[in-house]
């Protein structure tokens, strides 16, 4: 009898076909699993930085100084709100999407595009103004920060082009929203970008306080 | 996968009744073997249920956690959703570490500070609007274990001598 019912189990579990509750947890877990690899690769670039810091306190008091002029910190930290809003922005999508109305879901992730834009456009700026003094990708030994610049554009700037990335799958997402792709029932597609926009605000979270501040 | 559904059991091949023929079920007694595996089964099933509750209940809760209006705080009602208190305590906590840094001398107590501070901003973004405190906890651990794996790897890096 327990082969019987063994074999019965077997074929109702072969012929099962995942909810769209099941779809949905296995795309979250997916995009978990590659996120965990990011975390791999920001933790290397900031683990770098991290070490050149505790061994050349003084190259990043030069920095921190240099950077009190205007823009400088304060650039950094409109920044820094603006990608906080920008996660804000996202999950009030993701709630007007639960809640039905997709309109309010086009709207916020707009909104969450146009600030991630507003990001990467000022992180431009910021690094035409640090090139002005002296820190610069490249080695030039007549600069103090010859050693800084790798350690100090690696990790931000990667995370700059996340940024460019999430913003390109915002607009996926409202354009998959116009067509009514998404539904109170149906949102991973939603979802799933947050958890990457999310995950690229974290990093940026620990880069400001890292680099910018302490 | 129609026809395997209906082709008898013992004459399937690979079946371990093939070669004798199946006794009434009332009279069958199970193998050792199978009725420990049953009990594993079963005793594996409720040490998941026991450890993870939370989890399995939350995987069919639904996203009625997240649509409220109000936010309960310190026992307090609060007239906004979950995810605008969220945000105003990340702008709160890094007006925060910008006001340490700009009033306080760098070094000394204010780097510990700004480092909680930040790990704060980031644990509310993960256990909110990455909906770790209610999704499985499989995400968290995917999270987690590299996390912890590149610290204590940044860790060991850290006493290495450097050698100038």
């Amino acid at each position: 009898m327990s082969n019987v019912s063994v074999y019965h189990e077997t074929e109702a579990h072969a012929a099962h076909h995942p909810s769209a509750a099941e779809r949905s947890d296995n795309l979250k877990f997916a995009t978990w699993l590659y996120l965990a690899s990011e975390v791999v690769i920001f933790a290397v670039l900031i683990a770098t930085y991290v070490v050149f810091r505790l061994h050349n306190p003084e190259v990043v008091a030069q920095f921190h100084e240099g950077i009190q002029e205007w823009p400088g910190i304060w650039l950094v930290s409109i920044n820094t709100f603006l990608l906080l809003s920008s996660s804000w922005a996202m999950v009030m999508g993701l709630r007007q999407i639960q809640l039905g109305n997709r309109q309010g879901l086009i709207r916020w992730i707009s909104l969450t595009a146009l600030l991630g834009t507003i990001f990467v456009i000022l992180q431009y700026v910021e690094y035409t103004e640090l090139s002005h003094k002296g820190i610069t990708l490249y080695y030039n030994q007549d600069s103090t920060f010859t050693d800084y610049g790798m350690r100090f554009y690696a990790p931000t700037a990667f995370h700059g082009f996340h940024v460019i990335v999430g913003v390109l799958w915002a607009l996926y997402v409202v354009f998959n929203a116009r067509r009514g792709r998404y539904t109170a029932t149906n949102y991973a597609g939603v979802e799933v970008f947050g958890l990457y926009w999310h995950f690229v605000d974290v990093v940026w979270i620990v880069l400001f306080t890292l680099i910018y501040l302490v | 996968m129609a026809d395997t559904n209906q082709t008898p059991l013992e004459d399937r091949p690979g079946s371990p009744t093939t070669d004798q023929p199946l006794d009434p079920p009332e009279q069958t007694e199970a193998p050792p073997v199978v009725e420990g595996f049953a009990a594993a089964r079963e005793s594996l099933a409720a040490a998941i249920e026991e450890a993870a509750p939370a989890a399995h209940e939350d995987q069919h809760a639904g996203p009625t956690h997240y649509v409220g209006n109000t936010t309960v705080l310190f026992g307090r009602v609060i007239p906004l959703p979950v995810y605008t208190v969220v945000f105003i305590a990340l702008g709160i906590l890094t007006l925060f570490e910008l006001a340490l840094a700009e009033v306080f001398p760098r070094g000394g107590l204010t780097i510990p500070i700004m480092l909680l501070a930040s790990l704060t901003k980031a644990a509310l973004v993960v256990w909110f609007y990455m909906h770790l405190n209610s999704d499985s906890r499989v995400f968290a651990l995917t999270l987690l274990i590299p996390v912890v794996m590149v610290l204590l790897a940044t860790g060991f890096l850290m006493i290495v001598p450097i050698g100038y």
